[in-house]
């Protein structure tokens, strides 16, 4: 019975493991807690491995939320070819896939019936921090301020709720890929 | 921020040594690991003793050691585990040894599978021991309650003097979400009279399960039922959710009532009335409060990851003058909110 006005949105993330796939998706939940909502996360489960697949489910409401799987996903943040042959057809219809381009060729897509978002964020995570590695953070950064999911200040303050004590001075490096997705224009 | 955002298995152990917990035994087995290394880490800080056993045998024999000496006591484990305890359980309710026992289920028979499953309802409302006892059961279907239901199990283990079992789950082990924890302080446990330790004049204490003189087992098993009837007085919990104007009432407990929520909004949404009733207490079973919904609904339909073991809890309570489906599935994939729809609508004929 939820009414039109209430907020409510459902994403998953997926990609391999060292991907940053399972921070990406705590961060976005601390942020989303900042801003007062409700937050479920539920990682993947099963025999995995190093290196293997890596997804998670974020749930946020304003209301108490139901189950932390839900059905169809709004939002699909993939960063793996094995990542989008697994998810692509979660996506609810009239849902968006977000796919890092640097990894997944657009040819690749099958679905005509969601929207493709397609982002270098490999290269553009180069360009702004010396390396790829917070490829994760760019893509983030631009789900946040695209579908209006968190505030702005709220996904800066929360990195340091993620980034463990060992790698501290990595915040400022975060803070910058995300701010590059955040403000990301795609032609 | 006021609120953690806590992993369900880490508010249990939180709540656990929020309780007095003062030893831990346990052995490793996927998806329980969560716990006993929560523990290990933080229950040796607030002076508790963590144990990782030689096996599951010796870990609920010696929360039979501890618990005498008056400690509160838990172990924890997945099903294959459980069942190597229910030896140790049974003797624990025959000796009356307060012991909270923790089993976040897997899939079964045997060695089965990781995945999530509620497989295991009957072993633990039924007794997975010998002998003529019952255990009290809570199950979980949030992070909160992971930790609501672990107090309240360390409390009834104590009040009863029984080991109690939270039956609880993949899901809600390993999701995260907001945590209040409500006695960051700590609770002090009751002082135990009956329990070993200095000897202060006192005669001699004796702890134990065997009775072999003239009638003292059949005195003693009326007094373990007279403590169960005490339970079904005062003991009970349950949840309803929508359930006054509902066409249809779904039966579901732990991660499939957590799922059934949302399953109940879809079909609001779409018109049609369902609600949802979710035992929190699998023993004592809400019996009054489940079969008073039959004045109102006379549709119930009950889920459940295995092929129907509350199923039969549930036709005993509500009787033949009422329409009950069933929807099984002993999977290691939980349910969606549009699975349970769909299954809603094929199964009534709507």
């Amino acid at each position: 019975m939820s009414s039109k006005k209430s907020f409510y949105i459902d994403l998953v993330f997926s990609g391999f493991g060292g991907q940053g796939i399972l921070i990406a998706g705590n961060l976005l939940c601390y942020s989303a807690l900042l801003d007062g909502r409700e937050v479920t996360f539920f990682p993947s489960y099963g025999v995995e491995m190093r290196g293997g697949a890596a997804n998670c489910y974020v749930v946020i409401s304003d209301r108490q939320i139901g189950s932390p799987i839900p059905s169809h996903p709004e939002i699909g943040m993939i960063m793996s070819l094995p990542a989008l042959k697994r998810f692509e057809n979660v996506i609810r219809s009239g849902g968006y896939l977000v796919i890092n381009s640097d990894i997944i060729s657009p040819e690749e897509v099958e679905r005509e019936d969601v929207n493709k978002i397609f982002i270098n964020a490999n290269s553009i995570s180069k360009d702004v921090v010396g390396n790829d590695r917070l490829a994760n953070m760019v893509m983030l950064g631009y789900i946040a301020k695209r579908f209006s999911v968190v505030k702005k200040d709220s996904l800066i303050s929360a990195i340091k709720e993620v980034v463990s004590e060992k790698h501290k001075k990595m915040i400022p490096l975060n803070e910058k890929a995300i701010l590059a997705g955040y403000n990301l224009k795609l032609t | 921020m006021n609120k953690l955002f806590s992993r369900g298995s880490d508010a249990l152990a939180m709540a656990a040594i929020d309780s007095g917990l003062k030893f831990y035994a346990g052995y490793p087995i996927t998806p329980q690991n969560d716990i006993p290394e929560f523990l290990s880490r933080e229950l040796p800080k607030v002076g508790g003793t963590f144990v990782q056993a030689e096996s599951e045998v010796a870990s609920i024999n010696m929360l039979l050691g501890a618990s005498s000496c008056g400690f509160r006591v838990m172990t924890s484990s997945s099903s294959p585990g459980i069942s190597l305890m229910q030896e140790g359980i049974s003797y624990l309710a025959g000796s009356e040894l307060p012991a909270v026992i923790v089993n976040v289920s897997r899939w079964g028979p045997g060695l089965g599978g990781i995945g999530a499953s509620q497989g295991d309802y009957h072993q633990a409302t039924k007794g997975g021991g010998h002998g003529d006892y019952f255990i009290p059961v809570f199950a979980p279907y949030s992070v909160q309650e992971m930790y609501d239901l672990t107090v309240k199990a360390f409390d009834v283990a104590d009040k009863y003097r029984t080991p109690a079992l939270i039956l609880a789950d993949v899901m809600i082990s390993l999701m995260r979400e907001t945590l209040i924890r409500r006695y960051p302080e700590g609770i002090k446990p009751p002082e135990k009279s009956w329990a070993f330790g200095e000897r202060k004049g006192e005669r001699q204490k004796i702890i134990k399960s065997l009775y072999l003189k003239g009638n003292e087992l059949e005195v003693h098993n009326w007094k373990l039922h007279k403590k169960f009837e005490e339970m079904k007085k005062n003991e009970i919990l349950f949840d309803k959710y929508l359930c006054d104007d509902a066409d249809i009432i779904i039966v579901a407990f732990g991660m499939v009532a957590r799922v059934a929520r949302s399953t109940i909004e879809l079909a609001r949404e779409n018109g049609l009335k369902l609600g949802l009733f979710r035992p929190i207490s699998l023993v004592p079973y809400p019996e009054e409060e489940l079969f008073s919904l039959t004045k109102t609904c006379k549709n119930f339909f009950v889920i459940e990851m295995n092929t129907g073991q509350m199923l039969y809890d549930v036709m005993r309570i509500l009787g033949r003058n009422v329409n009950i489906r069933f929807y099984g599935k002993p999977s290691s994939y939980v349910p969606t909110p549009d699975d349970l729809f769909n299954k809603a609508k094929e199964l009534f004929n709507i």
